[in-house]
């Protein structure tokens, strides 16, 4: 098995935002299972530090939350974005890209095109 | 950010936890991972296990979540808290040593921050009271007594915009006041009509002065008089209004009456009764005609117009005092005019106050710094005690900065505590300074606002925590360098040469400092003594006394007669032993500043430069003088009833003056030229005054109050040598007086010693607090040494143990014990020596007839601080005499 990387804290908080954004209205479970799923079990998601992060989310008013039934009639704690929710993924999008661009930028760069 | 912070107080204040919340939603999430691994196939046990996996820890989990939720800082504070309170239940009697000395050492320590407050910082209860300024002249004496004239003031108002308001202002601090009661001495001031207004004090009954009637010189004899004279002098009659109270003989009607609480506004000297300037004359204090000659007024009071700094008004005030100075060019001024904030004592006095309030600052927070020392040290001890516990909790998990915060909230929670406990030990040692601050040594009243306010709160609060920092940190450092390996392993704590280095250092410290203090305590101990018992006199058995008759505009003869007549009837008193009398002067024995002074010189000698003469201190006495002071004559005579206005004119001079002129010190039937007149000196008498330690004692020249050629004026000083206590009789003495004239103004009645005590009051209030501190700086000094030992023969039980199997005696051990203690102290007492020779300097104005350097008391003190670090080794080097070989031995 190849060894898994860990998933560091902001960007956990990212990919809820944008699981929660793409599929709506979530509980915890489907969260933890669409992050493993779309990562490709590249990522070991220790599933439970999910909570942690949804109450701060929830604290920062970026996503609410309520009991609902789940699909096979479980109580179970139902995520959605809310506007600040919705801002808050457009910035950290944006600072993500931004990043990532720089940095692949510096990847393609060739000795001579430094010259 | 604020809206989570919002989120996680709520939470926290309101208790609430998520712990249903969290558990629900987890246990939802273990279901629905167990169905989907039920679906890919695996048995029911092991879907539930892979499902538990797959979540985590829960405990991480929820301890993660509870980090997210409330306040976690506060919540480990708070159960620091309560582990620190439990932990210092368990050793009840280092808690309450510790407690206690931090009560004291803070106590102390804001108590005098109190006097501070009152004598410089606190402002004045007075609307804006930030804007009041007061001004005043000094003069080429640099005391700032010089005073202003009218047409000075008048000048400074209309040449000045710094000020919205400004008002002269003559404070007298003893006017005559009869009432019904009989007369009495008032502190009261001439004031500029808008002084009230400007001051900002509407009257409680009545009006303030009006315009009109401070415009012309001795017309409205108008006064508004303080809400406790009315109480007291007038019996809070309403009626009082309208009608005229009598000060200085003239009669005065009172038009207000101030509102309770305000007495002026120089802070320490309360008025009672105010009264226009231009009253002044009428009263009896003009000078000539109000000229620029005239300095009456000795302060300004002014208001600093809004948004002006007191700086701009000073520079203002500077120049249009020049400008002034330059109308009069008949008369250079050498004066300034220098302002100061209101809230604050005269000048002269605020210096003095400053090195007072210092001298006591160093003195308590040298005893704080001794309680921080000893409770380092204790705190030391403790944590070495403590370090299977601290290691047991590091092995499973927590962290150093934990552990350093853990030792550190006990530090804390013992300083809080202690600084709380010492807030209150403030207010019972600020009740027992205040008395010291009440009279003067003329019998004047003083009075100072020493309520508690947010400033000694503050001062408080930031000395406690300085304080629990200080004693905290090095404990609480030391112990997180812990070696788990080894500390685990040993049961029993062992003294690592390096933390046993830092505990000796502590201990040589508290035991210089304590020696510091009480060698300092000795010196004013000593001090007070001599000053308490006189120098070449006996205050005991002696009632002292000041007359006024001038305040009833008695003319020469007739205080004259007024004398004659006292010394007389009081005489004839029964238990009356001597009487004798003098004139003017500052309480009976001193005479600075008034000016009463006389140039001095030898005969031709007027001619013969630079040894022209000089100026001494000058009295002028009655016959019995010395004899009723018991003052040695070294020389000759003292006046006598011979000694009258149309006798040959005689002279009398002290130790000091004789050995100025005459190298033998031998001066009688020799001839001194007094302000150009021969007289013979028929008596040396002994110095009166003591020097202290800087300066030496003053030449003195006493001639006979009935050749003096003074005038008649000033106030006239009674000694009274009776059998018994004195106090007692001062009641009939004043009645004896009172038959000659019932209104004569008397103050100052009271018993020499007494006297001598109020003007030597910075002596015995600095002799009190050092005692005190000294006292207990030995005590701590003690427990101090003894915690280091008891500490060293514990860590150290094995070791003794074999030294013992090995053929150590009992006594070996001992004196094992014994010397450690010897030599920590040496080391302190040798340090304390030399900081004490350095450190005395800061007293040695307040050292009266003991050198700072005295040998008899440094080895004293040497000798008392060895006998208590002996008594301190006792008990360990007992303690380490019974060592049972064997048993320590097994004990590993």
């Amino acid at each position: 098995m190849k060894p898994k990387k860990d998933v560091q804290q902001g960007t956990l908080a990212l990919m809820v935002l944008k699981t929660l954004d793409v599929l709506g209205p979530l509980h915890g479970y489907g969260i933890a299972r669409r992050i493993e799923q779309i990562s490709g079990d590249l990522l070991s998601v220790n599933q439970g530090t999910l909570y942690p992060v949804l109450l701060r989310l929830e604290q920062e008013g970026a996503v609410e939350s309520d009991w609902g039934p789940s699909e096979n009639n479980r109580r179970a704690r139902f995520y959605r974005l809310t506007r600040t929710g919705h801002k808050l993924l457009e910035a950290e999008k944006r600072d993500w890209e931004q990043t990532a661009a720089i940095i692949a930028r510096f990847f393609e760069v060739k000795a001579e095109d430094l010259a | 950010m604020s809206r989570r912070l919002a989120a996680r107080i709520r939470n926290f204040v309101t208790n609430r936890r998520g712990d249903t919340r969290l558990r629900e939603e987890m246990e939802a999430h273990l279901a629905m991972q167990t169905e989907e691994n039920l679906r890919a196939g695996m048995s029911p046990e092991g879907a539930r296990r892979q499902a538990r996996l797959q979540l985590g820890s829960t405990e991480s989990i929820r301890e993660q979540y509870h980090a997210e939720e409330g306040l976690p800082f506060v919540e480990r504070l708070v159960q620091d808290t309560r582990f620190a309170w439990r932990i210092l239940r368990k050793s009840p009697a280092f808690t309450l040593l510790a407690v206690f000395t931090l009560a004291v050492g803070i106590g102390a320590n804001t108590a005098i921050f109190s006097l501070i407050d009152a004598l410089f910082l606190k402002p004045l209860p007075l609307p804006h009271a930030e804007q009041l300024v007061r001004i005043y002249a000094r003069g080429p004496t640099g005391h700032y007594g010089a005073g202003f004239s009218m047409p000075e003031f008048e000048n400074l108002r209309e040449h000045t915009a710094s000020f919205s308001a400004l008002a002269a202002e003559d404070r007298i601090a003893q006017l005559d006041l009869v009432t019904s009661d009989g007369s009495a001495e008032v502190s009261g001031a001439f004031v500029s009509g808008n002084y009230f207004d400007l001051v900002g004090v509407e009257p409680r009954l009545g009006r303030s002065f009006l315009p009109a009637e401070d415009a012309v010189p001795n017309r409205n004899a108008v006064a508004v008089i303080s809400d406790d004279l009315w109480r007291v002098a007038l019996h809070s009659d309403p009626a009082v209004l309208g009608r005229p109270i009598q000060i200085n003989g003239v009669k005065f009607i009172v038009i207000g009456i101030a509102p309770p609480g305000f007495r002026g506004d120089l802070v320490g000297s309360p008025e009672e009764v105010w009264m226009p300037a231009m009253m002044l004359g009428k009263a009896g204090y003009a000078c000539g005609d109000g000229s620029y000659n005239c300095s009456l007024i000795d302060a300004i009071v002014g208001r600093l117009a809004p948004g002006i700094l007191a700086a701009r008004g000073q520079a203002e005030v500077s120049s249009a005092v020049a400008w002034s100075a330059a109308d009069w060019p008949e008369r250079p001024s050498r004066r300034q005019a220098v302002l100061f904030p209101a809230g604050a004592a005269w000048p002269d006095s605020q210096a003095d106050d400053r090195g007072q309030m210092h001298l006591l600052m160093a003195i308590t927070g040298s005893l704080l710094l001794v309680a921080c020392a000893n409770l380092a040290g204790l705190l030391l001890a403790r944590g070495a005690g403590r370090k299977t516990e601290l290691a047991v909790r590091l092995a499973i998990g927590a962290r150093r900065s934990r552990i350093v915060r853990q030792l550190f909230t006990e530090s804390m929670l013992l300083s809080a505590v202690g600084g709380a406990l010492g807030v209150l030990v403030s207010f019972a040692i600020k009740n027992l300074l205040s008395r010291f601050y009440e009279f003067d040594s003329e019998g004047f009243h003083h009075l100072y606002n020493l309520s508690f306010d947010w400033r000694v709160l503050l001062y408080a609060v930031a000395l406690t925590f300085i304080t629990g920092v200080f004693f905290g940190m090095i404990p609480a450092l030391r112990a997180s360098r812990l070696d788990l390996a080894t500390d685990l392993k040993q049961g029993t704590p062992t003294a690592r040469p390096a933390a046993s280095g830092l505990r000796h250092a502590l201990v040589i410290g508290q035991v210089a400092l304590s020696m510091v203090l009480v060698i300092s305590t000795g010196l004013l101990v000593r001090s007070s003594i001599a000053v308490q018992r006189g120098t070449n006199f006996d205050p005991a058995h002696v009632v002292v006394l000041r007359m006024r008759p001038e305040l009833l505009k008695y003319t020469p003869q007739q205080v004259q007669s007024l004398v004659v007549q006292s010394v007389r009837r009081i005489s004839g008193y029964p238990l009356v032993q001597s009487v004798a009398f003098m004139q003017g002067g500052e309480g009976l024995l001193w005479n600075w500043q008034n000016g009463r002074d006389a140039q001095v010189s030898l005969p031709g000698a007027e001619t013969n430069l630079p040894h022209a003469g000089f100026s001494v201190l000058k009295q002028d006495i009655s016959a019995n003088f010395f004899h009723t002071l018991h003052t040695p004559l070294l020389q000759g005579r003292e006046f006598n009833n011979g000694d009258r206005a149309y006798s040959p004119r005689v002279a009398i001079v002290n130790g000091a003056l004789a050995l100025r002129f005459w190298r033998d010190g031998k001066g009688v039937g020799r001839t001194l030229m007094v302000n150009g007149l021969p007289y013979q000196v028929v008596g040396i008498a002994a110095n009166l005054q003591p020097g202290n330690a800087l300066q030496r004692p003053e030449p003195h020249l006493y001639l006979s109050y009935w050749q003096s050629g003074a005038t008649r004026e000033g106030d006239v000083r009674l000694a009274i040598r009776v059998a018994g206590d004195p106090a007692s009789s001062i009641g009939a003495i004043r009645r004896v007086i009172q038959s000659i004239d019932p209104a004569v103004p008397i103050g100052e009645d009271m018993p020499m010693s007494e006297q001598i005590g109020l003007e030597y009051m910075p002596v015995l209030l600095a002799r009190s607090v050092m005692s005190w501190c000294g006292l207990l700086a030995l005590c701590l000094g003690a427990i101090g040494l003894y915690s280091v030992l008891a500490f060293a023969v514990r860590s150290r039980t094995r070791e003794i143990g074999i030294r013992m199997a090995l053929g150590a005696r009992r006594e070996d051990v001992m004196r094992m014990i014994v010397r450690q203690g010897v030599r920590l102290t040496l080391a302190g007492v040798s340090l304390g020596v030399a900081a004490a020779v350095v450190l005395t300097r800061l007293e040695a104005s307040l050292l009266y007839g003991v050198r700072a350097t005295d040998p008899v008391i440094y080895g004293g003190v040497a000798v008392l601080l060895f006998v208590c670090a002996l008594a301190a080794c006792f008990l360990p080097a007992r303690r380490a005499a019974r060592i049972n070989p064997m048993e320590a031995l097994r004990s590993e």
